[in-house]
């Protein structure tokens, strides 16, 4: 919702907030936009794109094996053919770079900066938001489009519909992506939990009709998948996934948990909710705990962990208070929608990780606690009555967690520049890569060599940084995963 | 009272320096100064001990002698500055990708060459090098007592 005309500091303070989330998603895009994607599936995916048709590969799609993405293959597609004379990368990045744009943008609308107190504690949110590794591995990685970056664009944009006035065309749009994100990835049905959750917290810019129709998609999606395509999902054996204290391949989960499959399960499920609050295990690995039993904890997992206990413990804090406002008879604050977000967003996201676990995977989720911790720290810089004793206990945490984000907000770009030189690397050859994984791919399509040619010179004349001129302290203070 | 609240203010607002930060960043781009994106030139030697593969087939495709002696800076294999071949600049990273790629473009190890890039391979305990170099046909070790090294 925009500020009432007239309202001069509200519309001061939104359209500063605004302005600020557009300079940090620029500046990321400057790195993103420089630093070549990585050779696998990127370069398989655009040499499908160069001899499949459309219904080739949405026909191919319906038959994959635990997944149903049609429309990450139209995308891909779209995008490919869109690329003028060659540009296939600069198209892909722009993209990508539109993607981030709009994520920011929608979230800083989503957290209605209406004050100066609202203006203070934006920076923190935001650099939550892209400080988070759930987030890092999102803006480094493409296929070559990003869908994870889809499908929080999906989330942001429903949720904002939600808080916004009632209108029809804000319910068709809500379905509409809905089912946008849900034929995209299967992390699209999060769309619809934000859906449910803002209903919840009362925010009536979609009307009980649009979810009652977003239901019905879902239903139909449903039976789509597991009755008529009987796409069903990817078990214990379809990808190697983090446990304990290093990642396990398929074979050796097989023989850990073909017995108790669920019992793995449920161990996805509890590293995702964790990772999100604490970042720690990290894809399912414990590597915090790792260091520590190792006796040599390097300072960015400190950070890591310290940075993200102390912000859940705010949320945490601040939920609570909220709980007994509402049991004291107050009304659901606007923002209380945020936290119920969050919570539905974080529980539904690792359940629907549960067969394997990625950092990636959980983006939605780790973006809705940068909301929440905004929404936590908000209220905590609105409050009219600090006590000099208060405030100086405050200070402490609020400066380790404020520095801590800080640092991981810098550290995206640190790995970004490494990634560049990793993928830059791989690209000079690529072709062995292709000949052991697609030994026919030449076959194909009678320009495919042409197209990897040009697509390699593209990616080796690309300047990145050199890593030995990285200074070391960066390597103690930067996460490098 | 007031005091405590602005101090709470300015920690909670500090990672607006990321804004300036990216304001310098782009402002920097505009005037093509690009402080955290450079990328110094580098020899063909240079690149194979820093296993720049990216670097090293640019420099390749566009006409670079795989085999020619060039510069490397100093801080990059040794303190000081050394002229290698890249064939011995690779031995300084440790593992064989680089030589690989090398030797996909011409680079010649011969009899002379072997025994250099061989004897800095065991002198760096490079183990990897010595069994990618172990796997090449019909060649001897040689006898590292009597082959100079360049570092």
């Amino acid at each position: 919702m925009l500020p009432r005309p007239g309202d001069l500091d509200a519309r001061v303070s939104s359209r500063l907030a605004y302005a600020y989330g557009a300079l940090l998603a620029l500046g990321l895009a400057y790195f993103l936009i420089r630093m070549p994607y990585q050779v696998s599936d990127d370069l398989e995916h655009i040499l499908v794109m160069q001899f499949q048709s459309y219904r080739g590969l949405v026909e191919d799609s319906l038959t994959g094996d635990g997944s149903l993405r049609p429309l990450q293959w139209v995308q891909q597609k779209v995008l490919f053919q869109l690329a003028p004379a060659g540009a296939y990368w600069d198209t892909f990045k722009a993209f990508h770079a539109l993607q981030l744009l709009v994520v920011v943008a929608l979230f800083v609308r989503l957290l209605r900066i209406r004050a100066a107190t609202d203006l203070i504690a934006l920076p923190l949110a935001l650099a939550a938001l892209v400080g988070m590794h759930t987030f890092n591995i999102t803006m480094r990685e493409a296929y070559p489009v990003n869908h994870f970056m889809t499908i929080l664009v999906c989330c942001l944009a429903v949720a904002n519909l939600a808080m916004s006035r009632p209108a029809w065309w804000r319910d068709v749009a809500a379905v509409a992506i809905l089912a946008y994100a849900l034929l995209t990835l299967e992390t699209g049905l999060l769309v619809w939990v934000c859906m449910v959750a803002a209903y919840l917290a009362r925010w009536r810019g979609l009307s009980w009709k649009a979810l009652a129709a977003a239901t019905c998609v879902l239903a139909a999606y449903l039976v789509v998948r597991f009755v008529v395509l009987d796409v069903g999902t990817r078990g214990l054996a379809a990808m190697s996934s983090g446990y304990g204290f290093s990642v396990r391949g398929t074979g050796d989960l097989e023989e850990l948990f073909g017995d108790a499959p669920w019992t793995f399960y449920l161990y996805n499920i509890v590293s995702s909710v964790l990772t999100v609050l604490l970042s720690e295990p990290r894809a399912g690995v414990f590597q915090f705990t790792s260091f520590v039993v190792r006796g040599d904890v390097p300072p960015w997992s400190i950070v890591n962990v310290a940075v993200s206990a102390i912000g859940t413990a705010v949320i945490a804090v601040h939920i609570v208070r909220r709980i007994r406002a509402l049991w004291r008879g107050e009304g659901l604050d606007e923002s209380d929608g945020l936290l119920l977000i969050f919570v539905a967003v974080l529980g539904s996201n690792a359940v629907i990780s549960y067969p394997y676990t990625k950092d990636v995977i959980v983006s939605p989720a780790g973006m809705f606690y940068a909301a929440a911790l905004f929404t936590a720290v908000r209220s905590l810089v609105a409050s009219p009555q600090v006590r000099p004793l208060a405030a100086v206990a405050l200070l402490v945490p609020l400066l380790v967690l404020s520095a801590g984000w800080t640092l991981r907000a810098g550290g995206l770009v640190a790995t970004m520049r490494d990634t560049a030189f990793v993928n830059r690397g791989d690209w000079a050859v690529a072709e062995d890569y292709l000949e052991r994984n697609r030994p026919r791919w030449r076959d194909r399509h009678p320009d495919a060599e042409q197209l990897f040619v040009a697509l390699q010179d593209d990616v080796i004349r690309t300047p990145v940084p050199q890593l030995y001129e990285t200074p070391r302290w960066t390597r103690r203070w930067f996460d490098p995963y | 009272m007031r005091v405590f609240a602005r101090c709470i203010h300015v920690v909670v607002a500090l990672p607006a320096i990321l804004g300036a930060v990216a304001l310098i960043v782009l402002v920097g781009g505009v005037l093509q100064w690009h402080p955290l994106w450079k990328e110094p030139e580098l020899t063909l030697s240079e690149a194979a001990a820093l296993k720049d593969r990216g670097t090293m087939l640019r420099l390749l495709r566009d006409g670079a002698d795989p085999n020619a002696r060039a510069q490397v800076r100093g801080g990059v294999v040794d303190d000081d500055e050394l002229v290698l071949t890249p064939l011995e600049a690779s031995v300084a990273t440790r593992t064989p990708d680089a030589m690989r790629l090398l030797l996909a473009h011409g680079a010649r190890l011969g009899e002379r060459e072997l025994a250099v890039v061989f004897c800095l391979a065991r002198q760096e305990d490079a183990r990897e090098i010595l069994d990618f170099l172990s796997t090449r046909p019909s060649q001897r070790d040689p006898d590292c007592t009597h082959v100079a090294t360049p570092w």
